[in-house]
């Protein structure tokens, strides 16, 4: 009869929807550019594109959801399946938005010409588009020469690393997205001993969510510990 | 104040009182029934701050007015006296007198203008729904509620309207998921409920709910707003605050691609489990089910070595030798929750979820994540 050595449930992979209201956008020198350029939207944008790129977790998307939503954007997204009809998707829409513009590439058959033809036609039709990334333009890893000149003739945003106390509260802010509170004693423990960057506190939230989920615990110095550990074995 | 009312009328009243009342409270009031007689009726409030009851019921009335008494105390008494006999109520200055043939009590009152009652604002939809759909709906998907306070988004059903796998119908769908196990359960939409777009149900009210629901024929009207919900089943009225907050993405842990089928005998399979847990009650309850050439095998041990196994034959189209462990208890809430003969199990890797199907049912969804043993 063989013997079971050790028992772990483990947690479905829950994912809360963030909390995309205006309020809850932390506004600080990292992206104060790229705040007042969507704020000025469309009156006193002089270029047809935007692009705007900082690293994964640094709140591209925040940002989108609370300053442009009502311009009733309309987020263009490709699949495999894509057949080349962007005019019929952009359609009657003046603002477009294409997310993780680095990812789109490989994860559907859009082709560098295609968007090109699509920057092209905003231009035409006198629209606009806004793009994001997570890089800038040239490590997205494009060989067009035409499409490339015409994204660096875009308006282009950065947003910056921000101060580590500005870090530490989008990072309670994911948490708290996720129904997850931080004491303070846990958010001093942890402050000193994560990395400060966008991408380590979009890894070590989630950790903690899986690790809450799996044990259904509220956030313990046990669950930072482990979730720490994890995230620098991954 | 003074009426008389028959004994059972009360009694059922009060049973459903002190249901949401509760026991230990740090605010006096919340302790008492709110009674108030007029035009031949007496109204029951109670309240939790959370959710709220009124029941009317038929009274003799001598003289209108308003009270509260503890209600946990007046359910008790009412219990104890006889169904032949009517009850005769008396409100004096200080207390309230109950008579019932040679049987005299006294209760404590406290002043009704300090009962607190639920803020209601208007209503932005409602609908009608029969009872046993919501008996149905509450049933099979309460058992996987989170009792785990932190993330108190879990603590409640999710309710909305939504197209149903096929995309062919509308269905209002009732989603609970405590991060181990999610219940998926729908009902055609009624008419009017097509702009419920997710509300979070708190557990109590779910369970207070299915228990009126249980001796309740008919329709019941269902309306909501943002921050409430009301449910009126024909003589009771329970309104109640929703849970503030934001339900998982539920579609997201909904496993697409799971192409290993298991289909097994229903209940033989529960008796399998419910015999091979007797091993493993520690708090994991870990069963192993080891699959191959349509056999099953359960197996199961515990830290003091304790085992046992147990086969039964099954359907295995896959036919690879394919294990997975699972908590038995969990197992069984879902098992138990399968009308039909048979069950149908979809797996990935044994790592993965699995999905639980009731055969002839579509209505009914289950994602159960396995142990690592």
């Amino acid at each position: 009869m063989e013997k079971i050595e050790k028992n772990e449930q483990l947690g479905l992979s829950l994912f809360f929807p963030a909390d995309y209201h205006e309020d809850s956008f932390i506004v600080s020198s990292f992206n104060h550019m790229a705040v007042k350029t969507l704020e000025a939207y469309p009156n006193k944008w002089n270029r047809n594109t935007l692009i705007i790129y900082g690293s994964n977790g640094s709140g591209k998307t925040h940002l989108l959801r609370s300053l442009v939503m009502k311009h009733q954007p309309y987020f263009m997204s490709f699949d495999h399946n894509y057949a080349g009809n962007y005019m019929q998707m952009i359609g009657e829409n003046e603002l477009i938005i294409i997310e993780n513009i680095h990812d789109v590439f490989k994860n559907s058959n859009l082709t560098e010409e295609d968007l090109f033809h699509i920057l092209n036609y905003i231009l035409e039709k006198n629209k606009h588009i806004i793009l994001t990334a997570n890089k800038p333009v040239l490590e997205w890893g494009l060989a067009l020469p035409d499409l490339l000149s015409r994204l660096n003739s875009s308006a282009i945003v950065k947003i910056d690393n921000p101060p580590d106390e500005i870090l530490l509260q989008i990072f309670s802010k994911q948490l708290s997205d996720m129904g997850l509170f931080l004491t303070p004693r846990l958010l001093e423990y942890v402050s000193v001993r994560m990395d400060m960057s966008f991408l380590c506190v979009q890894k070590l939230s989630s950790e903690i969510n899986t690790l809450c989920t799996t044990q259904q615990k509220p956030i313990t110095l046990n669950i930072i510990k482990d979730a720490l550990t994890n995230i620098s074995d991954s | 104040m003074k009426f008389t009312v028959k004994q059972a009328d009360l009694l059922k009243a009060t049973s459903h009182v002190q249901s949401i009342v509760e026991r230990k409270t740090t605010v006096p009031i919340l302790s008492n029934v709110k009674m108030t007689v007029s035009d031949g009726k007496l109204i029951l409030h109670a309240t939790d701050m959370e959710i709220e009851l009124a029941e009317t019921i038929d009274v003799e009335v001598e003289e209108e007015g308003t009270a509260t008494t503890p209600a946990h105390t007046l359910y008790e008494i009412v219990k104890k006296l006889p169904s032949s006999e009517d009850i005769e109520f008396t409100l004096t200055e200080n207390q309230i007198d109950l008579k019932a043939g040679r049987s005299r009590f006294s209760l404590s009152i406290l002043a009704s203008d300090e009962f607190p009652v639920l803020k209601q604002n208007e209503y932005t939809g409602s609908f009608e729904i029969d009872t046993e759909s919501v008996s149905y709906l509450i049933n099979k998907s309460r058992f996987a509620i989170s009792t785990e306070e932190t993330r108190y988004y879990l603590n409640g059903i999710y309710m909305h309207a939504s197209d149903n796998d096929t995309e062919d119908n509308k269905v209002l769908r009732v989603v609970a998921t405590d991060g181990h196990r999610l219940a998926r359960v729908e009902v055609e939409l009624p008419e009017g409920a097509e702009n419920l777009q997710g509300i979070i149900v708190p557990r109590k009210t779910v369970h207070e709910i299915f228990k009126l629901s249980e001796n309740f024929e008919g329709n019941i009207k269902i309306s909501f707003n943002e921050t409430l919900i009301k449910f009126e089943m024909g003589s009771i009225t329970i309104t109640s605050k929703l849970i503030d907050g934001s339900f998982p993405d539920y579609q997201r842990v909904i496993p697409k691609n799971n192409n290993k089928l298991l289909e097994l005998e229903a209940v033989s399979f529960a008796k399998s489990v419910d015999r091979v847990s007797t091993v493993s009650l520690d708090r994991s309850r870990a069963i192993k089910l080891e699959i191959q050439d349509n056999q099953l095998t359960l197996v199961a041990n515990s830290v003091s070595n304790n085992q046992a196994e147990e086969d039964m034959e099954v359907t295995w189209e896959n036919g690879e030798e394919f294990s997975i462990g699972f908590n038995g208890k969990y197992l069984l809430d879902i098992i138990n929750q399968i009308e039909d003969e048979t069950v149908q199990i979809t797996f990935g890797q044994s790592t993965e979820p699995a999905i639980l199907r009731d055969v002839s049912d579509d209505s009914l969804l289950y994602v159960l994540m396995p142990m690592r043993v």
